[in-house]
C-alpha cells in the first residue's frame, strides 16, 4: 500500500497476447 | 502484486465498440478515453511484434518522441534484435528506459516483469515527491 505518483493514474500494457504478456494480464484481473 | 491501486489498461481484454471501424479506431478510442500516464511495452524474441511496433508507431506521430518518449517503459527479451522493428522505437531510447528480461519463460519472467513495474512505480514516486 504506497502512496505514489501513479496510484490513481492509468498504466497501459503493450504486447503481443500471449508469453509472459499473457501471464500479467491474467495477473492484473486476479490482483 | 500492488496493481490493486492502479488503473491497468491491456487493449485485448477491452471490448469491441460499434464505432471501432478499424483497430486503430479502438486504439484511439481507448487513449481518448483513458489518457494512459505510462506506458509498458514487451518485446520479445521470436515473435512478431509488428502490432506493438504500429502502436508506438502511431503514438509517436500522434504526439512526438520526445514528448510521448518519457512515458514509455520497455521490458526487452535479453539480447532482443531491435534491427527486426522500426526506427521509430529507438528513437524513444534516450527518453524512455529498456529493461532486459532473463530468458523466456512465462511464469519466472512475469514475476521479474511485476517485480519490475512495482520498483518503477516505486521510483517514479519518489522522483515526483522532489
Amino acid at each position: 500500500m504506497y502512496n505514489s505518483y501513479y496510484s490513481n493514474k492509468t498504466l497501459m500494457f503493450l504486447g503481443k497476447g500471449e508469453g509472459p504478456f499473457l501471464e500479467l494480464r491474467k495477473e492484473t484481473k486476479d490482483d | 502484486m500492488g496493481y490493486k491501486e492502479k488503473k491497468i489498461i491491456i487493449m485485448e481484454d477491452i471490448e469491441n465498440d460499434e464505432t471501432d471501424l478499424n483497430l486503430d479506431d479502438k486504439f484511439r478510442r481507448i487513449l481518448k478515453r483513458h489518457n494512459p500516464h505510462l506506458f509498458i511495452t514487451f518485446f520479445h524474441k521470436g515473435q512478431r511484434m509488428d502490432g506493438v511496433t504500429f502502436e508506438l508507431g502511431w503514438l509517436c506521430c500522434k504526439y512526438s518522441i520526445k514528448q510521448i518518449g518519457h512515458k514509455m517503459r520497455f521490458f526487452a527479451d535479453a539480447n532482443y534484435d531491435w534491427n527486426e522493428t522500426t526506427s521509430y522505437i529507438s528513437s524513444l531510447f534516450p527518453y524512455a528506459n529498456v529493461i532486459p528480461l532473463r530468458e523466456y519463460n512465462t511464469l519466472s519472467t512475469s514475476k521479474q516483469i511485476s517485480n519490475w513495474i512495482n520498483t518503477i512505480i516505486n521510483s517514479q514516486s519518489a522522483s515526483y515527491r522532489k
